[in-house]
């Protein structure tokens, strides 16, 4: 299945997340106006939601993304770890 | 203490643009330039798109194909914006971060706060808005975008001169119903220009920014170096391919 989903970041920027999924995410884009330094840990970061269930909550994958962030020294400004979780769980729907 | 280096107002299309603030970002990394300050103009006019952005998603590419606009990825995140030649001037600072606040935060609120400075010159009243923007009364006048690459901090921005934002969206996919007339004045009512601002030239404005970005620093002026053309015209093809530009 593939799914789409927008959310406006409240006081930060645009998100889109494009997934295609099954029981569990077989591949996912996260695009939109933010930003995320270093930028190219963007592809680890979509790789690292590859085969997530999908009935992992928005609060699972939240904290998954958050310790990776943390794990990573990822910074984001104007997207969070909950509202790419979100979007994701939107898209699914 | 190095003295910046401020290149002086230049004029190339969107790929050039772009390579040249990266090949000045690794010579300055490579500690074979010194920091720079640099002005620009896109011509042809351009469309930029952020880091993480669909060029599919965000620009009519076939119309910039058919009226000649370029479009590019930047490496820097932020949104799609439409580069008028006649319509904004373009800057970008590119130094080590030790020049600049630790926090991104704090490095835009400087950075930004130069332009603001600049603007004042033209008695032009402007706030810097989070995370990344310059307004006058909340109306939108400057769009910027900051990366942060093996200890060197580049950021670039656009000031905007004069605004057509029929001819923006002419350019930028927004849906049928956002590009209605009532949207068109929404988005008016949203963004400014120094023109509409203080009917200054354009040239009166380089200057004013131009102080703002200069003012209390040591500088010389100077030109793009031999080698960071050479680099810039290798990574000219990046910027041109669609593998970079339709990547996501």
């Amino acid at each position: 299945m593939y799914g789409t989903a927008k959310l406006k970041v409240p006081g930060g920027k645009l998100i889109s997340v494009k997934v295609t999924y099954w029981d569990s995410i077989d591949s996912v884009q996260i695009l939109g106006d933010f930003f995320i330094y270093p930028e190219e840990s963007i592809l680890e970061i979509e790789r690292t939601l590859v085969g997530t269930s999908t009935k992992a909550s928005e609060q699972e994958i939240s904290s998954r993304l958050q310790s990776f962030f943390d794990g990573h020294d990822i910074t984001l400004v104007g997207v969070t770890a909950q509202s790419i979780a979100m979007a994701l769980k939107m898209a699914m729907k | 203490m190095t003295n910046w280096r401020v290149i002086q107002l230049e004029e190339h299309d969107a790929y050039d643009n772009m390579s040249i603030d990266e090949s000045i970002l690794e010579h300055i990394k490579d500690e074979r330039s010194n920091p720079t300050i640099r002005f620009y103009r896109w011509k042809p006019s351009a469309v930029s798109i952020g880091r993480f952005q669909s060029m599919e998603d965000e620009v009519n590419i076939e119309k910039c194909r058919s009226d000649g606009i370029d479009f590019v990825r930047r490496i820097t995140g932020g949104g799609a914006v439409y580069h008028d030649y006649d319509g904004e001037l373009t800057y970008s600072i590119i130094g080590q971060e030790s020049m600049f606040p630790k926090s991104i935060w704090e490095s835009y609120r400087m950075i930004c706060g130069r332009i603001i400075n600049g603007l004042k010159q033209l008695k032009i009243d402007a706030q810097f808005a989070p995370i990344n923007d310059i307004v006058i009364n909340g109306k939108k006048i400057s769009g910027n975008a900051q990366t942060r690459k093996e200890g060197i901090l580049l950021q670039h921005g656009t000031i905007l001169y004069k605004t057509d934002v029929s001819k923006m969206f002419s350019y930028l996919n927004v849906s049928k119903e956002k590009i209605s007339d009532k949207m068109i004045k929404s988005v008016e009512e949203r963004v400014t220009s120094v023109y509409a601002e203080s009917g200054v030239s354009f040239q009166e404005l380089y200057g004013a920014i131009m102080l703002g970005m200069t003012e209390f620093r040591e500088y010389d002026i100077g030109v793009i170096s031999s080698s960071e053309a050479r680099r810039a015209s290798e990574l000219r093809k990046t910027y041109s391919s669609s593998d970079w530009n339709f990547s996501r």
